[in-house]
């Protein structure tokens, strides 16, 4: 049931629109290598060769959202190794380009340890300065064979022009395939997370530093091999086409063209080698082709992410069929009992001790002290500004306390980091939602809950979402932030704290939503901890409610009696008591 | 309960059935108000009712989906927030927006070449003048944003949730500082979450539900209708969002809310 | 060995100009500028070039000033229309493909063959401790401490410079307050274009190169940029030096003189690994 469940919206197969898109691009293959000349064959076959660097682009800008200045010294470090093995060993050539690869993904994980906690800015720079340093260092003294004059040679079945072009084509199709079913598989949906939220990465109990790893030592291993495949081609090659330029010039490409897409890898490797040669046809230099990526790139990038691929699939599937309104599932149906898990219990689940947190001269939290029973809702309640949300992020782990404990079913958890709070249990949902627009529904709740917790189908009827295939990019703000909260609960956390979910909702949606949640301690006895602006639904849902303002606990009790508290009237409402 | 606004020749700003979206989505929907010379109008509502998102349109932080802003009778609806600013526009947003690497008075001289009358309205900040904004306290920092906002010399004033975060008595020192402005014959549009304490003060009011005004008039008419206003504030209306003005189910819990 | 730190002066106060560029830029404008130095080589070489016809060295240098000026200011207002409320990584990459566009400009009109360029005060030099210092080398290290001075002057102690350091901080809220954005943008555009045209020029007649050498200072004075943590304009000068002098002393040997390019990496990597030390999130709550 789960398997096919999973079968329907992330095969780990091949989907029909897979299947069509390798037959065209089988047939162009073919088509191209029984009629070109050996001129365009070269030329094609070079642009194929750019197109798997530009994969590599779209793995680790379009998937991870990590900005790297260095793919072209990825694949240098292919070629060299091709070069190196060809005047050493006797290595068959289709032997030397796994290696390639290999080599070229342990550099890029060498390289990427240190560049772990870096993003945006600081990463950009670390992999242009190492791509700098890299071209003087080991690619300037020459290619292994360069003085020898030892040439790389395809194997004999792909001799031939066109033989060689088909064996590029070939393996330029199947890493498309691969990396477009890692995408749809655990690591590459978590690429898409960490490339959305780090935080909410951390949140769902997933190491950041290893998801930006995978990707990078991945896209490192596709960019090697290129480099491999360019050796063949040419025989021997020269650092000149593995300087930091280069690697600056395919990523303006790759974001002209959209890579994280593999028709925008393709069209920019295409581009990229014929524009120079139609320029030089119409008897312009052909240098000035990367003037016209820069403008491209530019243009591209102030139009939105995804480049012109992410364009033209938005334009296919516009006049392919009119986007109808994703439809809701019916509304939930009581849950089995089975499905109670835990007994309702009396223990105290979240324990928060004495927890304080300043920032400058702003005492944001003074001294708090609560406790959530298993299976239980807990409300916070307080004006805007009076530490509610900083209250969540120091018992997530995203904020250190000056004292005080936080205690997770006897455990003390106060000096783990986020993910490994959220393993043990402790999950969290965020204000601003969070929830990677690149992934389905289904996709997201089986990430969320790390296939440990409810199957997808059922949390999707429980909370009214929209169906499990359906994109994220489709759902209104409303429905992304039930999404996150439903995939904070299905994962049977131990306690949940929960930001705000109601926020945003309006009408029927925030009945069905509340009626939902309500269900989520009883069913998975789960503590819940709910910061709300809403009193209703504080009201409604909780036991007890306690009231923050300037960070400290000044009342605690059944919501009608809090909120009749006068202190509470005063602070809250605003009264001037 | 909606009423049209009232006439006012004396308008400094008036706000025609203005409509704002955000991320694509309609957040304000046609909303028609007036602040005149001097007075303060008071605009309520629960949060997430589209108060921030119907300022933001009025200043030209976001561009508006339709309908007009006049400033002075001149139309401003399609020009520059800094055209606006020009005209006679201030606008506190909300959150305390200090310059936070800045001092209080490099905060000052962004907005004026002398920072003197922004002393004048606060001269507690005066042994401040070379702290950074960061170390202030929440209530200083609402001081030289108050400030600055003075410094501009506007015709009107928003200003986005004065009391957030703050006690009440840094509240009342807020509001006497907004008082002097009044003096000065600046009008100001207020947004609150508390609703008690901004009826008190203001002139006019208006209460914004789903992005509708839902309840508008004198201040202390609306005061004097609580369920009118818990009903419209609680935003508990079951309406639908072309057409919330008033409908409500008249039975959010009794026990906390207004009952003045 | 004082020969070589002396020779690496030199360089170090060259990549000290465009660290502290690029750190003035990043902190007014929030861009880091991969373009730095190659919009400096394009006022250098237009200058080269007008010298070469035989414009006076003053005039020549004068115009070439103004066309990198003019470039830098082009660049920010793009900057400013386009990606002011784009996110970083968008900028970042925004910026890279303006890079590779002038980069290929600048090979269009000048080519990639080194070109000499007037050596102000030729000859001019003097001996401390038996060591030659040449006045190039004195020329570079004022220019770089009269950028961290100006600059820093400017920023702190004049109101455009307040307002211009305000619109870093909260751009709309600086707009709300009545700050010309745009007029602000080219101001600071237009400074750093202008430093890193003269810079280049000096640096060019001490150190001559091809386009595509002097365009790729940058990597280097990336390095120092880093150093100062894109905030700090003396740690970035300082930075630049240091990248210099450490450069030119690792060829004391021949056989450290191989990794010699790897130098501003291995600062760079031990600057990051030190200020990176701690788990940081992502701005985003």
């Amino acid at each position: 049931m789960r398997r096919a469940d999973h079968a329907r919206w992330a095969p780990f197969g091949m989907r029909r629109a897979d299947l069509v898109a390798s037959t065209l691009y089988v047939a162009a293959a073919v088509a191209v290598a029984g009629s070109a000349n050996p001129f365009w064959l070269f030329l094609l076959t070079s642009a194929l060769i750019t197109a798997m660097v530009a994969v590599s682009v779209g793995v680790i800008y379009d998937n991870a959202g990590l900005l790297s200045l260095c793919q072209m010294s990825f694949a240098g470090m292919g070629a060299w190794t091709v070069g190196w093995l060809n005047l050493k060993t006797s290595l068959p050539y289709l032997a030397m380009l796994p290696l390639a690869a290999l080599v070229s993904f342990a550099v890029g994980i060498l390289v990427g340890i240190p560049a772990l906690r870096l993003r945006g800015l600081n990463l950009a720079v670390f992999t242009l300065v190492f791509s700098a340093a890299v071209a003087r260092v080991v690619f300037a003294d020459g290619f292994p064979g360069l003085i020898e004059g030892n040439r790389v040679r395809p194997p004999g079945f792909a001799s031939s022009d066109a033989g060689f072009f088909l064996f590029c084509a070939a393996i330029l199709g199947l890493v498309g395939l691969a990396v477009a079913v890692l995408r749809r598989s655990r690591t590459g949906r978590w690429w898409f997370s960490v490339r959305r939220s780090e935080r909410a990465t951390a949140a769902m109990g997933r190491s950041v530093v290893r998801t930006k790893l995978s990707a990078f030592a991945v896209s490192a291993a596709i960019a090697g091999l290129g480099g491999a495949l360019l050796v063949a081609l040419n025989g021997i090659v020269s650092a000149a086409s593995f300087q930091p330029i280069e690697s600056m010039t395919i990523l303006t490409s790759a974001l002209m063209f959209g890579a994280g897409h593999f028709e925008g890898a393709l069209l920019a490797g295409l581009f990229g080698r014929l524009i120079p040669n139609f320029l030089s046809d119409l008897g312009l230099p052909q240098d000035i082709a990367p003037m016209i990526f820069a403008v491209g790139g530019v243009l591209a990038l102030s139009q939105g992410e995804g480049g012109l691929s992410a364009a033209l699939r938005a334009l296919v599937s516009r006049l392919g069929r009119p986007r109808e309104t994703p439809a809701r599932a019916p509304v939930a149906s009581p849950l089995p009992a089975c499905r109670l898990t835990r007994l309702r219990g009396d223990g105290p689940m979240l324990d928060i001790r004495n927890v304080s947190v300043s920032y400058g001269a702003v005492q944001a939290l003074d001294d708090v002290s609560l406790t959530v029973t298993e299976g239980r809702f807990v409300g916070v309640i307080g004006p805007n500004g009076a530490g509610k949300s900083t209250l969540v992020d120091v018992v997530s782990g995203f904020l250190r306390s000056n004292g005080g404990r936080v205690v997770l079913d006897g455990t003390d958890i106060s000096s783990l980091p986020p993910r490994k709070r959220a393993r043990l249990g402790m999950r969290r949902t965020f204000q601003q939602g969070h929830t990677p627009r690149d992934l389905t529904v289904g996709g997201y709740l089986d990430l969320a809950c790390s296939g440990t917790g409810l199957p997808v189908e059922e949390a999707v009827s429980w909370f009214s979402l929209p169906p499990a295939p359906t994109p994220v990019a489709a759902l209104d703000v409303g429905s992304r932030r039930i999404l996150e909260v439903c995939g904070a609960v299905i994962s049977r956390p131990k306690a949940v704290l929960l930001d705000e979910p109601v926020a945003g909702l309006a009408g029927h949606d925030r009945k069905r939503f509340v009626e939902a949640l309500a269900l989520v301690p009883v069913t998975l006895g789960t503590a819940v901890l709910l910061i709300e602006h809403d009193l209703d639904v504080v009201a409604s849902l909780c036991d007890t409610a306690i009231v923050l303002d300037f960070g400290r606990v000044i009342a605690a009790g059944t919501p009608s009696d809090v909120l009749s508290d006068p202190d509470v009237v005063a602070a809250y409402l605003g009264r001037a008591s | 309960m909606t009423r049209p606004p009232r006439p006012a020749p004396d308008a400094v700003l008036s706000v025609e059935a203005l409509h704002v979206d955000r991320l694509g989505q309609p957040v304000v929907r046609g909303v028609n108000l007036a602040v005149n010379a001097g007075e303060v109008t008071v605009l309520l509502g629960a949060n997430g009712m589209g108060k921030s998102t119907l300022l933001d349109g009025i200043s030209g932080v976001v561009p508006s989906a339709g309908g007009r802003v006049l400033l002075g009778g001149a139309d401003i609806t399609r020009l520059s927030r800094r055209r606006r600013v020009a005209l006679g526009m201030a606008y506190v947003q909300q959150g305390r927006t200090v310059f936070p690497n800045l001092t209080v008075e490099e905060n000052f001289l962004v907005a004026a070449q002398r920072p003197q009358r922004a002393f004048d309205l606060f001269p507690e900040l005066r042994s401040r003048a070379t702290v950074k904004a960061a170390s202030l306290s929440g209530g200083e920092q609402q001081m030289v944003v108050l400030g600055r906002a003075v410094l501009q010399q506007p015709r009107v004033l928003l200003i986005d949730e004065l009391s957030l975060g703050l006690a009440p008595a840094i509240v009342n020192r807020m509001l006497a500082a907004v008082a002097d402005m009044l003096a000065e014959g600046i009008g100001v549009l207020l947004v609150e979450q508390f609703a008690d304490r901004a009826l008190a003060f203001g002139h006019h009011a208006a209460v914004l539900a789903r992005g509708a005004v839902v309840l508008q008039g004198r201040a202390d008419e609306v005061r004097s209708q609580p369920e009118q206003l818990q009903a419209a504030y609680l935003g508990e209306t079951e309406s639908t969002p072309d057409g919330p003005n008033g409908a409500t189910n008249g039975q959010a819990s009794s026990e906390n809310k207004e009952d003045a | 060995m004082l020969t070589l730190v002396v020779a690496g002066l030199a360089a170090g106060g060259a990549y000290a100009i465009f660290g502290v560029s690029i750190v003035v830029l990043h902190r007014m404008a929030g861009v880091v500028n991969f373009s730095q130095a190659v919009v400096g080589a394009f006022g250098a070489y237009f200058a080269a070039a007008l010298y070469d016809r035989g414009w006076n060295f003053l005039s020549a240098a004068a115009v070439g000033v103004a066309l990198s000026v003019a470039i830098s200011v082009a660049v920010g207002l793009l900057f400013a229309r386009l990606f002011s409320e784009a996110d970083g990584a968008v900028r970042t990459g925004a910026m890279i493909a303006v890079t590779v566009g002038l980069f290929a400009a600048g090979f269009r009109f000048f080519s990639d063959t080194p070109r000499s360029v007037p050596v102000i005060l030729p000859g001019a030099s003097f001996t401390v401790g038996g060591v030659v210092v040449t006045a190039g080398t004195i020329i570079v290290l004022l220019v770089a401490l009269a950028t961290v001075l100006s600059m820093g002057w400017v920023l702190s102690s004049t109101r455009v410079g307040t307002q211009v350091r305000a619109i870093s901080e909260l751009p709309v809220v600086a707009e709300l307050l009545g700050v010309p954005l745009f007029a602000r943008t080219a101001l600071v555009w237009g400074f750093t274009g202008l430093v890193s045209a003269v810079g280049m020029i000096v640096v060019a007649s001490n150190l001559p190169g091809s386009f595509s050498s002097l365009g790729f200072l940058i990597f280097p004075a990336m390095a120092a940029a880093l150093i100062g943590a894109f905030r700090s304009l003396s740690l970035a000068m300082v930075g630049g030096i240091l990248v210099g002098v450490v450069e030119a002393v690792s060829s004391y040997r021949p056989t450290w003189a191989e990794y010699r390019g790897a130098v501003p990496f291995l600062i760079a990597l031990v600057v990051l690994l030190w200020t990176q030390r701690h788990e940081v999130w992502d701005a985003a709550r």
